[in-house]
C-alpha cells in the first residue's frame, strides 16, 4: 500500500527537473536567483499532496478491510451487546468522513491516535507512535548496513560488469545476479542459514531484540538478515547500475573522450560513471524504499522486530488505528525518500542543475 | 463428589505432582474431545519421542525462555480478556485456579480449593480453601478473593463468563468462613467443579481494579509479574513463597511472543536463543524428531478436530447426510496427511476420557459403499457442497482437502473454500451459521462441561445447532440437561450413556483425531513433559528446571 504513495524514480526524474525547467520559464527573476531552493519547495508541496491523497486511501483501505475490529478482537466471544460498546468505545459509529477529519488533524499534530486492539482489550490507551518508533528504528538499522554495503558493492560490481560487457566476467555477475535478484528473500535466507549456522556454525540464525535494547548490542545477529538483503538488493542495483553505464559507455562523448586519448580510467570515472549516477542513485532510493517496508518477509524469517512484522500483525489483528499509522509513517519516508534522491541528482549531474534555470 | 484434602496433599507431595498443578483448561477454543484413541491409533511413525524431559534431582536457580508465537497488539494479560496461546501461557505463570486438570483428564486436582461437595441435588456447591496461600504483595489468600472473583464472572464482558452464565447465581455466592465459600446455581450440576479448571476462571484478588489486572497483576501463581510488552515478551519472577514447597525451581521465566514464523522460533530454539517451544506445529516437530540441539516432546492429547455439521437446517439436516459424512471420513489418512501422522483416531464424540465417556461406542471407519448407499435413499446422489475452513490450526486447510478428495470416492462434490483465519469464528467469516466448517476442542474436565459449552441451550459453541432440529429437539435437551443435573453416579452414567448414543448416532460432529500434544525443549531443560490434558500439560513450567 506504501508502493502507491511512492512515486516512481523514472517518472520522477524526467518530470522532475525537465518540466520545472520548463514551467520555471514564467518567473525568470525569482527561479534565477534560487533556481534548487524552489525546486525543493515545488517537490516537498507535490510531496505533501501526494501524502494527503495517501493518507485518504489509507483510511479508505483500512475501513474496507473484511470484518471490523470490535468482531474480530472479540472473536467467539462476541455479542450484540459487547460488539455494540466496543464499537461506541472505537468511534466506529461516527461517519467514515468525520472520522477520517479527526484522524488526519491528530495525525498533522504528531498523533496518530491509540491502538484500536489494547483498547478493545480492555489494555487502555497505547499510543501509535509509542508501538511504531522502536520497530521502524529496527528496520532503520537494518536498512542501514545493507545500504552500507550495498552502495559500493552494486556500484563495483554494475561498473566491472558494463566495462566487461558481453564479457565472461560481465555473464558471470549478470547471471547470478538474475539468478539471486529472482529467488523470494525466505529461499536466500534459508539457505544462508543453512550454510552459515546449521553446517559452519558461525552465526546466529535470529535476530531477537528484547525490549528496550538495541539490536546494535548484538551486532552478529545482524549478519544473516543484512546478507539476505544484500544479495537480494544487490542483485537488482548491480543490474540496474550495469545498465546505465552500458549506456553511457555508448555515448558519443565518451567516444570523444578515447579518441582525445583520455586514460580509460579517466574516462570511465568522469564521464561514463558520473552521467550514469542519475539512475543509479533512484535505483538506491528504490532499495532504499524496499528495505523500510519490503522487508517483511526477512523481519519474520530472523524474528527481528522490525516495522514490516508490526505491519502485518497490526493487519492480521485488524488494529486499524496501527495499520493506518504504519502505512501513513512509510508513504511519508517514501515521499521523503524520493525527494532527497532528486535532490541528490541534482547535485551530482551539473547538466540537471542548470536545466532548472 | 468431595475431593478430600488428604488426596490432595498426597498428590500434591509425589513427583507426579508437577504434572497437575498449575492453571487450567482452554477455555478459549473449544474443547473437546473423543478419546479412545490409541487403540486404532493413526498410523503416527513409532520413533521414540519422549514426553518429558529427564528426570534427577531438580536444580534452582536460572531462567526459561519461552517462544510463543505471537499475537501482536491482541495480547493481553488479563484473564478476562485471555484469548490466545501465549495469554494462556502468561496468566498459567501468574495465577491458580480453584481446581486443575489431572494428567488423565478424569481426575480433578485440588489446587486454591482443597475440596468441593454438593447438596443433596447439586444445587449448592461449599468450597473449602486452601490454607496459608499468600498472594504476591503478601496479602492471605481467603474465601473473600474467591467471592469477589465469582463476582467479576457475572460481568458478560468477561470472557470467564461464558463457561459459568446460566450456571451460577453470581450474587448469592457467599463467604461462609475464612476458608469456605457457598457456590449456589441456577440449575443442578453434578460436575461442577470441572468448570473452575478453565484457564480464564482463574483466581483474581479481592479488590483489584481492570486496570491494576492490565498493568500490575497480582496472583498466587507460581511466578509474579515484572514486565509485558505485547507483542513482544514478558517477564516473570520466581514466587519464593508459592504453596507448592520448594517450586518453582527457575528464577525467572521470560516469554518472548515477537515470533511470526515457526522456522524462526525452531531456529531460536536450535540456536540456543530460547529454552522452550509449546505447541509446535506438526511439520515442525517433524523436522525436530533426530534433532542434536533439541528434545522433540511428544503425548497423545485429547485436543479433537472435528467437522461440525448444523443438524437443524441446510443439506445436513438429515441424518442420512450427516452419516454419510461421517463414513466417508479416512481418519487414518487425514491424520498421516493433515498432520504428519501426530494424531490418534478419534470417535464422533465429545470429552474424551472424562468421566463418563463412552468407550465402547465402536470406532466408526471409512465405508464408502454404506456412505453411498445412504446419500442415494437421501435423495442426495449427486451431493456437493462447499467446505469453508481457514488456518486457525495447522492441519485444518489439508485435512479439509483430504476429505474433499475421500468424499469424491462417495461422487460427493466438496468445495474447499479457505477463509482468513481471523475472521473465520466471527459472525461475518461464518460463525455459527454456515453449514458445515472446521473446529477444534480443547481439554475438558467433564461431559457436563463439554456439552454445556458445544451442545445445549445457550452454549456459546453451539455449531452443530444440536437441540435445534425438528423434531426432536427439545427432547435431546432434555436428556443432557438430565445428565448433566444427575448426582448418583450410577444414574449419571447411564444418562451420559444415552446421551452419547444418540450424540454418536445422529450428532452434527465428526470427529477425526486426537491431535498429539507438541513441544521442543533446549538440551539442558529437565523436568517439562506433554500429556493427554494438551498444551505443554496447561503451559506448566514450575516443575522445570535447567541443567
Amino acid at each position: 500500500m506504501s508502493q502507491a504513495a511512492g512515486n516512481s524514480p523514472e517518472k520522477e526524474i524526467k518530470t522532475g527537473p525537465a518540466a520545472t525547467g520548463e514551467r520555471e520559464s514564467g518567473s525568470p527573476g525569482r527561479s534565477r536567483r534560487y533556481p534548487v531552493a524552489r525546486f525543493v519547495v515545488r517537490r516537498l508541496a507535490a510531496g505533501l499532496v501526494t501524502l494527503l491523497v495517501a493518507s485518504a486511501l489509507i483510511f479508505v483501505a483500512t475501513n474496507a478491510l473484511p470484518g471490523d475490529v470490535a468482531q474480530v478482537v472479540l472473536g467467539r466471544y462476541a455479542t450484540p451487546s459487547r460488539l455494540e460498546t466496543l464499537r461506541a468505545k472505537l468511534d466506529l459509529n461516527q461517519p467514515l468522513v468525520v472520522r477520517y477529519g479527526h484522524w488526519l488533524g491528530n495525525a498533522v499534530t504528531g498523533d496518530l491516535g491509540d491502538s484500536a486492539v489494547q483498547l478493545a482489550n480492555g489494555q487502555g490507551n497505547t499510543p501509535v507512535w509509542h508501538m511504531i518508533r522502536t520497530p521502524l528504528r529496527n528496520s532503520a538499522i537494518l536498512a542501514l548496513f545493507t545500504v552500507i554495503l550495498l552502495i559500493p558493492l552494486s556500484l563495483v560490481a554494475g561498473t566491472a560488469a558494463a566495462v566487461r560487457a558481453s564479457r565472461p566476467t560481465d555473464y558471470v555477475l549478470s547471471y547470478s545476479a538474475l539468478v539471486v535478484g529472482s529467488l523470494p528473500e525466505f529461499v536466500v535466507g534459508t539457505f544462508l542459514i543453512a550454510v552459515f549456522f546449521s553446517w559452519l556454525n558461525l552465526f546466529p540464525p535470529v535476530a531477537l531484540v528484547p525490549p528496550g535494547a538495541s539490536p546494535l548490542s548484538n551486532t552478529t545477529a545482524l549478519v544473516l538478515p543484512v546478507l539476505t538483503l544484500l544479495a537480494v538488493s544487490l542483485a537488482f542495483s548491480a543490474r540496474q547500475i550495469r545498465a546505465g553505464v552500458v549506456e553511457a559507455l555508448r555515448q558519443e562523448y565518451v567516444t570523444m573522450a578515447r579518441l582525445g586519448g583520455m586514460r580509460e580510467r579517466k574516462v570511465l570515472v568522469r564521464y561514463a560513471l558520473r552521467n550514469a549516477l542519475a539512475p543509479s542513485v533512484q535505483t538506491f532510493a528504490q532499495s532504499i524504499q524496499y528495505l523500510f517496508g519490503g522487508i517483511i518477509v526477512v523481519e519474520a524469517l530472523f524474528g527481528y522486530p522490525g516495522i514490516g512484522q508490526l505491519l502485518v500483525q497490526a493487519v492480521s489483528e485488524r488494529d486499524f488505528t496501527l495499520i493506518q499509522g504504519i502505512t501513513l509513517v512509510l508513504a511519508a519516508l517514501y515521499i521523503a525518500i524520493n525527494i532527497a534522491a532528486d535532490l541528490v541528482v541534482v547535485f551530482l549531474v551539473p547538466k540537471l542543475r542548470t536545466s532548472l534555470r | 463428589m468431595k475431593y478430600d484434602r488428604e488426596d490432595a496433599n498426597s498428590q500434591a507431595s509425589d513427583i507426579t505432582r508437577r504434572r497437575f498443578m498449575t492453571i487450567g483448561a482452554q477455555g478459549a477454543l473449544a474443547l473437546g474431545g473423543v478419546g479412545l484413541l490409541a487403540s486404532c491409533g493413526g498410523s503416527s511413525s513409532s520413533s521414540p519421542v519422549a514426553t518429558s524431559t529427564g528426570g534427577g534431582k531438580p536444580v534452582r536457580g536460572g531462567t526459561f525462555r519461552v517462544g510463543m508465537i505471537t499475537a501482536g497488539s491482541a495480547e493481553t494479560i488479563n484473564p478476562a480478556h485471555a484469548v490466545n496461546n501465549v495469554d494462556l501461557l502468561r496468566i498459567a505463570q501468574l495465577y491458580d485456579n480453584l481446581f486443575t486438570v489431572g494428567p488423565d483428564v478424569t481426575t480433578l486436582v485440588p489446587a486454591l480449593a482443597v475440596s468441593a461437595a454438593p447438596n443433596k441435588n447439586a444445587t449448592v456447591w461449599t468450597l473449602k480453601l486452601r490454607p496459608n496461600v499468600t498472594w504476591h504483595d503478601g496479602k492471605p489468600f481467603g474465601a473473600d478473593d474467591v467471592v469477589y472473583t465469582f463476582r467479576s464472572w457475572a460481568n458478560p464482558n468477561s470472557n470467564a463468563h461464558g463457561q459459568v452464565a446460566n450456571l451460577v447465581n453470581f450474587n448469592a455466592v457467599r463467604k461462609i468462613d475464612q476458608l469456605t465459600v457457598e457456590v449456589p446455581l441456577l440449575i443442578p450440576a453434578g460436575q461442577f467443579p470441572s468448570v473452575l479448571t478453565f484457564n480464564q476462571q482463574c483466581v483474581i484478588q479481592n479488590g483489584t481494579s481492570q486496570a491494576q489486572i492490565n498493568s500490575r497483576p497480582i496472583g498466587t501463581g507460581p511466578f509474579k509479574f515484572v514486565s509485558f510488552n505485547p507483542g513482544q515478551q514478558s517477564v516473570f519472577a520466581r514466587n519464593p513463597d508459592y504453596w507448592q514447597e520448594g517450586k518453582p525451581y527457575v528464577d525467572k521465566v521470560i516469554v518472548n511472543s515477537s515470533f511470526s514464523d515457526e522456522n524462526s522460533r525452531k531456529n531460536a530454539l536450535l540456536s540456543g536463543a530460547i529454552d522452550i517451544a509449546p505447541i509446535l506445529p506438526p511439520l515442525v516437530a517433524k523436522s525436530l524428531e533426530s534433532s542434536s540441539q533439541a528434545t522433540l516432546l511428544r503425548s497423545p492429547s485429547v485436543v479433537q478436530y472435528w467437522f461440525l455439521m448444523r443438524v437443524d437446517q441446510g443439506p445436513f439436516a438429515d441424518n442420512r447426510v450427516r452419516q454419510a459424512m461421517k463414513l466417508i471420513a479416512d481418519r487414518p489418512a487425514l491424520i498421516d496427511g493433515a498432520l504428519a501422522g501426530y494424531g490418534t483416531v478419534a470417535n464422533d464424540l465429545l470429552g474424551v476420557d472424562t468421566q463418563y465417556y463412552a468407550s465402547n461406542l465402536p470406532q466408526r471407519k471409512q465405508d464408502i459403499e454404506q456412505a453411498k448407499s445412504l446419500l442415494k435413499k437421501a435423495g442426495k446422489e449427486n451431493f456437493s457442497f462447499t467446505l469453508p475452513t481457514c488456518n486457525a490450526l495447522p492441519g485444518f486447510n489439508p485435512s479439509a482437502t483430504l476429505f474433499a478428495q475421500q468424499a469424491a470416492q462417495a461422487g460427493v462434490k466438496v468445495n474447499v473454500q479457505i477463509v482468513s483465519a481471523n475472521t473465520y469464528y466471527t459472525p461475518s467469516g461464518g460463525f455459527l451459521k454456515r453449514p458445515i466448517g472446521l473446529d477444534y476442542g480443547a481439554p475438558f474436565q467433564s461431559l457436563s462441561e463439554v456439552y454445556r459449552t458445544f451442545l445445549t441451550p445457550g452454549a456459546p459453541f453451539n455449531e452443530t445447532w444440536w437441540g435445534h432440529q425438528q423434531p426432536g429437539g427439545q427432547a435431546a435437551w432434555n436428556l443432557i440437561n438430565e445428565a448433566v443435573s444427575a448426582v448418583d453416579p450410577a444414574k449419571a452414567q447411564q444418562l451420559w450413556h444415552e446421551v452419547q448414543v444418540q450424540q454418536y448416532n445422529e450428532g452434527g460432529i465428526l470427529g477425526w483425531t486426537n491431535s498429539d500434544d507438541l513441544a521442543a525443549v533446549g538440551k539442558n531443560v529437565r523436568g517439562i513433559s506433554v500429556g493427554r490434558e494438551g498444551y505443554m500439560n496447561y503451559y506448566r513450567l514450575l516443575g522445570g528446571w535447567l541443567t
